[in-house]
């Protein structure tokens, strides 16, 4: 009983016809029929349909019960109907939201304690006022907590906070990266490799900072689980606040030398701080006043800082023939190989999570 | 006679030594199939072949031989699913070794687990209780002593068991 109705529920929400459905588990038509029928499943069965949602088994047998797994999407601050976003990215964020919670398991077996991110968590509602400027003295603040010196590796910051960071490939082109959140999870920042910004290390810091944002300010533990889109060039005061965030957050103002030449603070912002040069010239503009022409010429400047977001270290996997996908690659997939060194899961169970995607 | 419940590592290497040597297990003694494994198992000793793509030649070999095993479907729902529930999603072992754990509660009471894995044995122990649980090389003596396996076949089995040196007991293996 539970099956057929999660399943009808699903199949719907994802706007797939019986063949379809059929055609992605692996199930002739008339053996999905049976199942929708009420018609009792093999485990396999059940393995392979709950995969063509990106889900757990458990979670598809709940999903009638609970009125739908899916999580609450946000773009900017309003409500996006997830059958909205394509097929394949709904998977997808699915997956994320799995892999958060393998995440937090592992990292409990590993007995890690509390993840760091969670002290830094303090959502501040919808922005009162220029959301910029919130943005500005909201990454000021956060920044605070996290030294005066520049941060070279964000993406290794932000992972040893217990927030999992992978590049992957959306669908949709026009998405940056995808904060999911769940209770019972790691966060999840998803980076859309599709996108120049993604692709290019300086660029990507900006993105990063962008969804550590969401992450720590925009009511990230209020929602059982919910995901936070960021699209490029969306008019939103959300948005506008974590663009802000991300320079403020990457360079705050109080390391800045006051007294030097915009032409200085920018050569500042561009190798000392990691800050690409588009985003180091808007940043100044509005922190000292820059006219059109000045910002042009400094958007246009090469972009350097080479040494920052180092690749990581490779994993010290047991074989070269193990497939690690882009969705686990990072934190989650270091935390299985310490888990299965330390014994704390089998070695299969290592090779499933790696494998997730 | 012992059902073996047989997770996908000690499979592969059984598989493995009888695609290259099909002689060593020609004649089968016993009435019964002795190897038992789960759908799920099966399809992932297959290397998990997508729809109509070929699986694994050498599992599959071993798992249409029906004199030696017996795969065994897990529905939903039922005692050995909720067993599976249970040891699943987010815990320590993967879906085949809590699928065989649960086989091994629910429907094979006297069937004994075989793996390869630390930590698949060390819960199939908690779960299944003291005799349940067997190492890969009580596996194969017992397939060789009761099964009509070749004791030639001895040798490489133990070897391939890897960073494991063969236990006391079976030196001289007397075979």
């Amino acid at each position: 009983m539970a099956l057929a109705a999660s399943l009808r529920a699903m199949q719907a929400s994802f706007g797939l016809s019986d063949d379809a459905l059929a055609s992605r588990a692996g199930l002739s038509v008339d053996r999905l029929r049976a199942l929708l029928a009420d018609g009792p499943a093999s485990s396999v069965e059940l393995y392979h349909l709950a995969d063509t949602f990106g889900l757990e088994p458990g979670d598809l047998l709940k999903a009638a019960r609970t009125r739908g797994v899916g999580a609450r999407f946000l773009r900017g601050d309003a409500d996006l109907d997830a059958q909205d976003l394509p097929e394949a990215d709904r998977r997808l964020l699915n997956r994320a939201q799995q892999a958060g919670r393998i995440g937090l398991q592992l990292w409990r077996l590993l007995r890690r304690g509390e993840p760091g991110y969670l002290r830094h968590v303090r959502p501040v509602g919808p922005p009162q006022g220029h959301a910029g400027e919130a943005g500005y003295v909201l990454g000021g603040e956060t920044r605070e907590a996290f030294g005066h010196a520049p941060i070279v590796a964000l993406q290794a910051l932000i992972e040893g906070l217990g927030v999992h960071v992978a590049r992957v490939t959306l669908t949709a082109p026009d998405v940056l990266g995808v904060s999911v959140v769940a209770a019972d999870g790691l966060p999840v920042i998803l980076l859309n490799e599709r996108t120049v910004r993604v692709r290019e290390p300086l660029k990507r810091r900006v993105v990063l900072a962008h969804e550590l944002c969401h992450l720590l300010h925009d009511g990230s533990v209020e929602r059982p689980w919910h995901v936070l889109i960021s699209p490029a060039g969306l008019r939103d005061p959300v948005e506008a606040r974590a663009n802000a965030f991300a320079p403020a957050f990457l360079a705050p103002a109080r390391g800045l030398d006051p007294q030097a030449s915009p032409d200085a603070i920018f050569q500042d912002l561009t190798t000392r701080w990691g800050l690409p040069p588009g985003c180091a010239a808007h940043y100044l503009h509005n922190l000292r006043g820059l006219d059109d022409a000045a910002i042009d010429r400094l958007a246009a400047t090469p972009a350097s800082g080479a040494a920052f977001e180092p690749a990581p270290a490779a994993l010290a996997l047991a074989s070269d023939d193990q497939e690690v996908t882009p969705l686990v690659d990072g934190l989650i997939a270091r935390l299985a190989l310490d888990a299965a060194a330390a014994h704390e899961i089998s070695a299969g169970r290592l090779a499933e999570i790696l494998e997730l995607g | 006679m012992t059902p073996w419940i047989v997770d996908t590592g000690v499979l592969a290497i059984l598989a493995r030594h009888l695609h290259r040597s099909p002689a060593a297990w020609d004649h089968p003694t016993a009435a019964v199939a002795p190897i038992h494994v789960t759908e799920w198992v099966a399809f992932e000793a297959r290397g998990k072949p997508a729809p109509g793509a070929p699986p694994s030649p050498e599992s599959d070999g071993l798992l249409r031989r029906t004199e030696l095993c017996t795969i065994h479907p897990i529905m939903v729902p039922s005692a050995a699913w909720d067993v599976v529930d249970r040891l699943t999603p987010h815990g320590s072992l993967n879906r085949g070794e809590a699928e065989l754990i649960a086989l091994a509660a629910t429907t094979l009471p006297d069937g004994c687990f075989v793996t390869l894995d630390k930590k698949a044995s060390y819960t199939a122990l908690v779960e299944l209780g003291p005799g349940r649980v067997a190492s890969p090389f009580d596996f194969f003596h017992a397939l060789i002593q009761v099964h009509g396996l070749h004791a030639e076949a001895w040798p490489a089995l133990c070897r391939a068991v890897q960073g494991y040196a063969i236990p006391a007991r079976f030196t001289p293996p007397g075979l």
